[in-house]
């Protein structure tokens, strides 16, 4: 006899979603086989009971509509900007979450400064002032104004993932962000996405994969996982996490009117995908140009790399470096501000996050008073790691626990 | 006539979207109260869906769902947005006790507050399905009360259409286990005969 039927091809049996042929196979190991019939039989009538047991809670749950449409007339209206004049708490949270995420695009795009200033091949950590950001003339870091509710040091996981379709799980940006208002410290520490880490209950695996490797697991998520990954590995707790696919940074491209970016390549790609299976080609001539911003996401996205090193990560960088420099040069926070409603239903779909409101709030007071002189930058560089190859084959990057500790140490100033 | 409705809602038809609503809330609401098993919560997300429905109404495209499974993607994401606030938020009251403030928010104790009277296999089917994992429980109820496709839930829910399935494969699993166990066959539910 045939190998038994798996629970998938059994659902599949069930829903009738087989093709022809692959059916013909099952419908006969079904003939023979009594386990497996017995097995598709209890699967159709949990499905059955199952389908029973919802509608008949659905049947029972009270419907309110009248009151339910005026609570939703009411909102609607608040809504509409001619209005104007909206309630106040979420307002409050609009402001603060669109603070948080011009601070990730300022964050990121001062990790990306420092990497690109200090070269690709960095060979000790760097343990910079921020140059990116507006400093003041005077040197010493002044503690960072805060409001009295944070008391206790914070650190924040940013992650970036490109976010494209089904295969978005892995983050290719990962950034830690300390924030001490009390003692007046903050650090960003950028984890390479190919560092082997120690996944509780998975083994190793890639820092950059930990995230999809939450998601699939049906006892945590990505964001929980990823923070207990890198609390253990760098010995610090993470407490909060942020997912930012990069649609929801091309939407606050457009937001800011567009980024200038100095294109050092001619782009050409007659294979871009129009997104309904065929093709949409693209030319993007070498100079400085300006980008709005789906031109912007198509420049982020090709998969053509006209020189060396002029790839997917070296442009998604570019942008977030040109944003940056937007927004500083510009001043346009309090233009970001007013929009803050429009930009939230726009990005709101391309973040994840496990910050609670009242901690977001926090975090946007003291993002909005930083400047670039409290902010150190590093990165688990080869000061902390050796490279290794794993028996698949893998190339990773192994933490050297005892200089890991180093650097923290160094960061948190707390040298021995 | 759902089209027609949309149509004459987005030239800014109160009417027209107020008929919209009342045709399509049943069902929005029933959806979200068995995803979140908690009435003021279902109400809540079923109303954050349709503001956002409307907000995007020019958005609605015929050709690729009907108008009640969009709105069902939507309530689904809505859901997930609240179950994850909530779970943080169980988190995160011993580190607001500490630093000595008041939570922003009323946290609901997440008490059932509707009294449902089901009957035999639908009692233990009903209790064994709270206890199937989160994210399977989700895909079993888009599959079974929802009517979404595949493709729909993968949507919906925020991952690959082939998760969708193992998600529906693996709740199946889970829950042919709780209702094998002794507990549940005492109450009368039959498994069938075990080869």
């Amino acid at each position: 006899m045939s190998k038994h039927l798996s629970d998938h091809q059994l659902l599949a049996c069930l829903e009738d979603t087989f093709s022809l042929q692959r059916r013909e196979r099952t419908d006969a190991h079904l003939r023979t086989c009594p386990a497996c019939r017995g097995r598709l039989e209890r699967l159709a009538r949990t499905a059955a009971d199952l389908t029973a047991t919802l509608h008949a809670v659905g049947e029972q749950v009270p419907l309110a509509p009248a009151r339910s449409w005026e609570a939703v007339a009411r909102r609607r209206e608040r809504q509409h900007p001619l209005l104007l004049v909206p309630p106040f708490r979420p307002l409050l949270r609009q402001i603060a979450t669109l603070a948080i995420l011009v601070f990730l695009v300022v964050g990121l795009a001062g990790l990306v400064h420092t990497l690109a200033t200090t070269g690709l091949a960095p060979t000790a950590v760097t343990l910079t002032p921020h140059a990116t950001l507006p400093t003041s003339p005077s040197s010493a870091p002044g503690p960072l104004p805060h409001p009295d509710r944070l008391a206790a040091p914070i650190s924040l996981l940013l992650l970036g993932t490109d976010g494209e379709s089904d295969t978005s799980d892995e983050t290719d940006t990962l950034v830690v962000l300390y924030l001490d208002a009390k003692a007046g410290r903050a650090f960003l520490l950028s984890i390479p996405r190919d560092l082997y880490v120690e996944v509780s209950g998975h083994g190793q695996a890639r820092a950059g994969s930990v995230y999809g490797i939450g998601e699939r697991d049906e006892t945590t998520n990505g964001l929980a996982l990823a923070k207990e990954t890198l609390s253990a590995t760098l010995g610090l707790p993470v407490q909060h996490a942020v997912l930012v696919r990069f649609d929801g940074f091309v939407a606050l491209v457009d937001a800011i009117g567009g980024v200038d970016v100095e294109v050092p390549h001619t782009i050409q790609d007659p294979n871009f995908p129009d997104g309904s299976g065929g093709y949409d080609p693209l030319f993007i001539p070498a100079g400085q140009q300006h980008f709005d911003g789906a031109l912007a996401l198509r420049y982020a996205r090709t998969r053509v790399v006209p020189a060396p090193g002029f790839d997917r990560t070296f442009r998604q960088q570019q942008l977030i470096l040109a944003a940056h420099e937007r927004v500083t040069r510009l001043d346009l926070l309090p233009d970001l501000i007013a929009q803050a409603p429009t930009l939230w239903s726009l990005i709101r779909d391309d973040l994840e996050t496990d910050i609670s409101l009242s901690e977001v709030i926090d975090l946007a007071l003291l993002a909005i008073g930083l400047t670039g002189d409290g902010i150190m930058s590093a990165t688990l560089d080869e000061c902390c790691i050796i490279q290794h190859v794993t028996p698949a084959g893998e190339r990773v990057l192994l933490p050297q626990p005892d200089e890991v500790e180093v650097l923290l140490q160094n960061l948190l100033g707390e040298e021995r | 006539m759902t089209q027609d409705l949309i149509e004459r809602a987005l030239t800014g038809d109160e009417s027209a979207a107020r008929e919209l609503y009342d045709l399509h809330y049943p069902a929005v609401l029933r959806l979200a109260y068995v995803f979140l098993q908690n009435l003021q919560d279902a109400e809540d997300a079923t109303q954050e869906a349709f503001i956002y429905a409307f907000r995007h109404l020019a958005r609605y495209d015929p050709e690729r769902a009907a108008f009640a499974t969009w709105l069902k993607i939507i309530a689904t994401s809505r859901c997930r947005d609240l179950q994850r606030r909530r779970r943080f938020k169980w988190l995160s009251l011993q580190e607001l006790a500490e630093v000595g403030r008041e939570p922003e928010d009323e946290i609901s104790d997440h008490q059932p507050d509707v009294v449902l009277e089901l009957v035999g296999v639908q009692q233990v089917v009903w209790e064994a399905l709270k206890q199937v994992p989160r994210k399977s429980r989700q895909a079993l109820i888009l599959r079974y009360f929802g009517d979404l496709s595949y493709p729909e839930m993968a949507q919906a829910l925020g991952c690959s259409v082939s998760t969708a399935k193992s998600r529906v494969s693996y709740g199946h699993r889970a829950l042919a286990r709780l209702l094998g166990s002794e507990e549940c066959t005492s109450l009368g539910y039959r498994m069938g005969d075990v080869p």
